[in-house]
């Protein structure tokens, strides 16, 4: 983003003005990293677009708000987009996956100078942590992905899994120890 | 639930994995424990760098566009266009109308100069000119063509169209896109034609029926010369 192009923030409020220009400019520079996020929690090429879209159309219709109080543009609109990605994979009733080591299908890698933002150290810091998670043992691995790119509660991974409750949630707090841990000791380049 | 319970799911809660009654207990207990709260701060920023980690990939090509497309009045349904909403980037407009021209003359070239067929490429550049008051369609990629992109630019009144593609693979030798109208869940062809070495290609749409009689179109790679119907999978495709 050059120094002449409005900030997001302006983007945003010219789009609930009204403005379908201002939206556009930032589908333009979002619609990669809501793809993403759309595109690894439903695996469909298709779905990930209709849900990439209807993100952007919800900002549109004033449905959404960003605040910036509440932190990074970025985050606001991944976590909207997983939300509305993981409604979708339940009305379609779809399973949710772990994602397979270097599985792209689907999805052409794209490079990280092409992600929106000034700050790129979130990106790699994010793409550290990836790394992080799948150094994980296995089975801990598959209960964070399901809970966090499925949206599977406690009670739902026992059910998805067949295990018991107390299994589940030990995995899964077992996992997010670990990676808080891992993190914080090394949370990679860009920091 | 008790704070050495609580403390065991604020790693879950700040993942919004906790069950129903987890969450009550949780949010009931974080005003009064400040080591929760700050628990909570950390499990947050780890699940900010998960939202972040989700393997980068590019959307499929023209998604702002068809987004444009969305974003125009209700009058427009999902994928269709009017003329200038697909044309509102400066070099296409000129380049499209060289492109029509060229197209034009071609036919002329090839069908020769009787005054029965100078009649009809005047009646081709009548039609052609009926397209800046029509409708575009945008035909969407599919596996294995993922990037390619094509738009049906049909007449005001219907009878006329245009097919322009982008991104087209490289045809091999010994072989020919052909265009493909549905009816009824029947394939007929809409013609033959070929792309440019960057994927760029042309085609006057050859229709033997209105073009509201239609529902779909498709493109194909086939051997020279056509086929009768589809020997390959889909490149591109949408609703007309």
């Amino acid at each position: 983003m050059s120094d002449n192009e409005p900030d997001d923030i302006t983007l945003l409020q010219r789009s609930s003005a009204g403005d379908s220009d201002a939206l556009l400019a930032i589908h333009k520079r979002y619609a990669n990293l809501v793809y993403s996020m759309a595109w690894r929690v439903l695996n469909d090429v298709g779905l990930a677009e209709d849900v990439t879209q209807d993100v952007f159309v919800k900002i549109w219709q004033g449905g959404r708000r960003y605040d910036p109080a509440l932190g990074r543009f970025s985050t606001w609109i991944l976590t909207v987009t997983r939300f509305a990605a993981i409604d979708r994979l339940r009305r379609e009733r779809r399973q949710p996956r772990p994602l397979e080591p270097f599985s792209q299908d689907g999805g052409e890698p794209a490079a990280l100078e092409d992600m929106p933002g000034d700050d790129h150290a979130v990106w790699e810091r994010g793409r550290h942590l990836h790394l992080l998670v799948e150094q994980l043992p296995a089975e801990q691995r598959q209960v964070l992905e399901l809970a966090y790119f499925g949206g599977l509660t406690h009670s739902e991974l026992a059910a998805h899994l067949d295990l018991p409750l107390g299994t589940v949630k030990g995995r899964l707090r077992l996992a997010l120890e670990k990676l808080r841990v891992w993190w914080q000791e090394d949370p990679g380049s860009g920091r | 639930m008790d704070h050495g319970t609580i403390i065991g799911v604020i790693p879950a809660y700040a993942l919004g994995a906790t069950d129903a009654h987890e969450t009550l207990a949780v949010e009931s207990h974080l005003p009064d424990c400040q080591d929760c709260r700050a628990l909570l701060v950390d499990y947050r920023n780890l699940a900010e760098g998960l939202a972040h980690s989700a393997p980068p990939v590019y959307a499929p090509l023209g998604i702002t566009e068809r987004m444009r497309a969305r974003l125009e009045p209700a009058t427009a349904s999902a994928g269709h266009g009017s003329w200038w909403s697909w044309l509102r980037r400066g070099w296409l407009a000129p380049a499209l109308a060289v492109a029509v021209l060229l197209l034009v003359l071609t036919n002329t070239y090839w069908m020769g100069h009787s005054r029965m067929l100078e009649g009809r490429s005047a009646q081709q550049a009548a039609a052609f000119a009926g397209l800046a008051n029509g409708r575009a369609v945008a035909l969407n990629a599919e596996a294995p063509a993922r990037y390619a992109q094509g738009v049906i630019y049909k007449s005001g009144d219907g009878d006329t169209a245009l097919l322009c593609v982008y991104g087209m693979p490289t045809l091999e030798e010994g072989k020919t896109y052909q265009l493909w109208l549905i009816r009824n869940g029947v394939r007929e062809s809409g013609g033959l034609f070929t792309v440019s070495a960057d994927g760029f290609g042309l085609l006057v749409l050859q229709h033997g029926r209105p073009l509201s009689d239609y529902s779909g179109a498709g493109v194909t790679v086939e051997p020279s010369g056509g086929s009768p119907a589809p020997t390959s999978p889909r490149l591109i495709g949408g609703n007309l």
